[in-house]
Formats: C-alpha cells, sequence, structure tokens
C-alpha cells in the first residue's frame, strides 16, 4: 500500500476498503495547506473537492443576513470536511474556515465523481461510506437539539 | 428554615451515628460557579464521615426542607466539595447557603468510579454539562499518580463556553494531560471545538482496546459516548458510567432509585454500560 492510500486508510470512510477502491480514490488527492482564519470554501459554490484534515481545525459556518458568522461544528483530525460533492446538486450548503493553521488531503470531487460513473464497484462503495458519515452527523445534530445540557438536574 | 449551631447539634449528629444521621457541617466556603450552580465546601463541626470516593456522593440535608444526593466535586482534607444545581426546593435552600450556615450531611454511599481498575491502561473520561462535577475529582486523582496510567483523554462537551464549569480547573487538567472541550452553541470568539462529545472520539489519543472509559453526563449523552466508544473496541464492561436516581434512603431500603435488579443507590451510582445497556433497554422496551 502506498503512503498515501495508508494515509487514506485512516479515515473511516475509507478503512477497510478493496486496495483496488482506495488506489483510485488516491489518484485524485493533492496535499494542501491553509493558514490560519483562511477560507477553504463558500456557502452556494459547486461542490468539486472535499477534504481530509490531517492537522488543524475547520469551523462550518453560515452568515445570517447582519451580524458575525454562526459556528455550526467544528472538524479536526481525522474528520471529513465536505459531503455536498457526493449528492446531487453537488453544491455546498455552508461555509469553511480554518481556526488554525490546517494540513489535509483534497480531493478532486469532480473527478472522483467521474471515476464512480464509470466502475459501479467504486461508486457503491463510497456512497455506502459517506452516507454512514452522513448519518453520525444527523445523529450528531439531534443530539444537539436536544439541549442535553440545559436541564440536568442535580449533580 | 436555617440551621444553626446549637439546635444543629441536638438534632443531627457530629460523630456518625449511623448511615440515615445526618452529620452536621460547616459551611465554610460558597461559590456561585454559574447563574443556576453553587459550590459548597463544608467542614465537620465534630468528626468527619469516612473519607469518599471519586464517584461516590453524600445526601445533604436541610430540616424542614429536605434531603438530596449530591455527588463528590472534590475533598480539601476533611472538607467536602459539593457542586449543586438549582433545579428545586431543596437545592434552592442549599444553593443559598452562606459561609457559616450548617447542613447535615449522610455518606458517603454507592460505588465509585474504581480507579484501581485502570493502573496500567489508557484511560478515556467523557463528561457532559454538569457530569463534570463527579468526575473531578477523579481527573485530579489521575493527575496525582499520572505515571501509573498509560495516555489520558479527557473529553469534555458543554452547552456553551460561557457555561462550562470549573473553567480554570480544566485549564490546569490540560497541563498535563490531553484535553478537548466541545460546545453546542459557540460564541463569536469561540475558536475551540462546536459539537458533541461523540464527534470528538475519533481523534483522542487512547488506546480503544486498552482503555477504562469513564463516562458521566445526561443519560442519552452517556448512551450514545457509551456506544461510540464501545464501537471503537473497548469492551462494554471496561466503559463505567454514573447514574443518576432519585435516591432516598440511601442504602438500598427504600427501593426509590430502583432500575432493573439494580439499586442505583448502592450498587451504582457508578456501574459498567455491560449491565446498565441491557436493563435500558428492556425498560425501553
Amino acid at each position: 500500500m502506498s503512503d498515501l492510500a495508508s494515509r487514506l486508510s485512516d479515515y473511516s470512510v475509507f478503512a477497510s476498503l478493496a486496495p483496488k477502491v482506495v488506489a483510485e480514490v488516491a489518484e485524485c488527492v493533492t496535499e494542501v495547506r491553509f493558514d490560519e482564519f483562511e477560507q477553504v470554501f463558500t456557502a452556494g459554490k459547486d461542490a468539486d473537492s472535499f477534504y481530509l484534515i490531517e492537522q488543524g481545525r475547520v469551523a462550518i459556518s453560515v452568515q445570517p443576513p447582519n451580524g458575525d458568522p454562526v459556528t455550526i461544528s467544528t472538524l479536526g483530525p481525522g474528520h471529513v470536511l465536505g459531503v455536498s460533492w457526493i449528492l446531487p446538486p453537488h453544491r455546498l450548503t455552508f461555509d469553511a474556515t480554518t481556526l488554525a493553521p490546517t494540513d489535509a488531503l483534497m480531493i478532486d470531487a469532480r473527478r472522483l465523481r467521474e471515476k464512480c460513473e464509470h466502475d459501479s464497484e467504486l461508486g457503491f462503495a463510497l456512497y455506502a461510506r459517506f452516507a454512514g458519515l452522513i448519518r453520525d452527523r444527523l445523529v450528531a445534530t439531534r443530539l444537539r437539539l436536544l439541549d442535553l445540557y440545559g436541564n440536568t438536574g442535580s449533580s | 428554615m436555617t440551621l444553626h449551631e446549637d439546635h444543629a447539634v441536638s438534632i443531627g449528629s457530629t460523630d456518625g451515628a449511623g448511615p440515615m444521621v445526618p452529620v452536621i457541617h460547616r459551611v465554610v466556603a460558597a461559590t456561585a460557579d454559574l447563574d443556576d450552580t453553587t459550590t459548597l465546601t463544608v467542614r465537620p463541626v465534630d468528626n468527619a464521615l469516612p473519607r469518599p470516593q471519586p464517584g461516590q456522593f453524600n445526601m445533604l440535608w436541610l430540616p424542614g426542607i429536605g434531603e438530596v444526593p449530591i455527588s463528590l466535586a472534590g475533598l480539601d482534607g476533611d472538607d467536602l466539595v459539593h457542586t449543586i444545581r438549582n433545579v428545586g426546593a431543596v437545592t434552592d435552600a442549599l444553593c443559598s447557603l452562606q459561609v457559616g450556615d450548617f447542613l447535615g450531611v449522610r455518606g458517603p454511599f454507592g460505588a465509585g468510579w474504581n480507579l484501581a481498575r485502570a493502573r496500567g491502561r489508557d484511560v478515556l473520561v467523557v463528561a457532559g454539562g454538569l457530569g463534570i462535577v463527579p468526575l473531578g475529582p477523579l481527573v485530579d486523582e489521575l493527575i496525582s499518580d499520572r505515571a501509573n496510567f498509560g495516555q489520558v483523554s479527557v473529553v469534555i462537551g458543554n452547552r456553551s463556553p460561557d457555561t462550562l464549569l470549573y473553567p480554570e480547573r480544566v485549564k490546569s487538567w490540560a497541563e498535563s494531560l490531553e484535553v478537548e472541550v466541545t460546545v453546542d452553541v459557540a460564541s463569536p470568539d469561540w475558536t475551540g471545538h462546536v459539537g458533541v462529545v461523540t464527534e470528538l472520539l475519533t481523534a483522542v489519543n487512547t488506546d480503544p482496546a486498552n482503555q477504562i472509559a469513564f463516562v458521566c453526563g445526561p443519560e442519552v449523552m452517556m448512551r450514545f459516548a457509551a456506544e461510540a466508544v464501545i464501537d471503537r473496541g473497548t469492551p462494554a464492561e471496561n466503559v463505567l458510567v454514573s447514574l443518576e436516581r432519585n435516591m432516598h434512603c440511601a442504602i438500598g431500603h427504600c427501593g426509590r432509585c430502583q432500575l432493573g435488579p439494580m439499586f442505583i443507590c448502592k450498587d451504582g451510582p457508578v456501574l459498567p454500560w455491560s449491565r446498565v445497556d441491557p436493563v435500558l433497554k428492556a425498560r425501553s422496551r
């Protein structure tokens, strides 16, 4: 397994996938670095890439019409930044800004989607893994809706 | 009703007359941590109660008002430290106590965190909201006995940055341990994590197969945290949670805190997830 494939396999979305599948993804990777408070992507733009964070921290936020951006969640090492690339209309939903210098593997999503169109094994594997990731984020969002720490009784 | 020293001694005990008789303590420090949360440091008027272990609880009593179970938040010699959230009549009265006031204390009760099980292993501490209170003395012990444990990681989930309990204590923990704090709602100046605690568990440096996890917080949060830890490879018997129930007698007689075959006051409040999970699942069916 190449070094890049090994690094991809550290992420749950690619862990334990067939080496052939991981190798296909590895062909779409570019290593990138962002400074602190640098915009990674902007809501409304085409989701033509996504990122695997190796170091640093990124805020996912939304910009209200008046006022400061509201941070919805943060992502760090081991997390995947961007899931809109896999689902039509492939459009980014939120802003992403680094909170610290950040190293990441950028995946060319346009190229990866084309590969998926022609390779059903690759496409199925990635859809299944990203569906799991989207499920995990849905669960986390629902937990936060419960406002668990608002009234937890006496200690 | 305020308890004064003369009649406090006459209706309580100063020498530990048995588990049902409160021992009179005097408030020596009262700190408002948050709008609705106060930490009391209480000192025995005469003889001290047996030394509590992290994870155990005491029953705090105010005559004419009532008695509530409160986890140990810390120890300072013979002084007991309790952090109390104001959620009802008794806790409201407790949070209103001033330095010099008296209260009755019974305890310590229940099974604590059993830190001895974690010696030689990695330790993962997961606290949610007020769950940091019973975990605080455990983390203090981990630091004071640091050489006997492997990687120690503390993950704290909270509603917002300004409602985090013990911010200075947490900062001091971070000097010797891996400590991550995440909040549900961030203020504009917050550059830390935003999200639920389970999302941070993939990033901690403990070895899931060789760790003991100590988890405390709202029950729903504990369920998801325990399942996330187990999914990463930690056996369910190595995931310890602290349950909260309406303890009354605190010695397993009255049954108020019964959960399936267990009395949480006596068998718990700290229990392995392997014992808790089947009971909670059966209850929810």
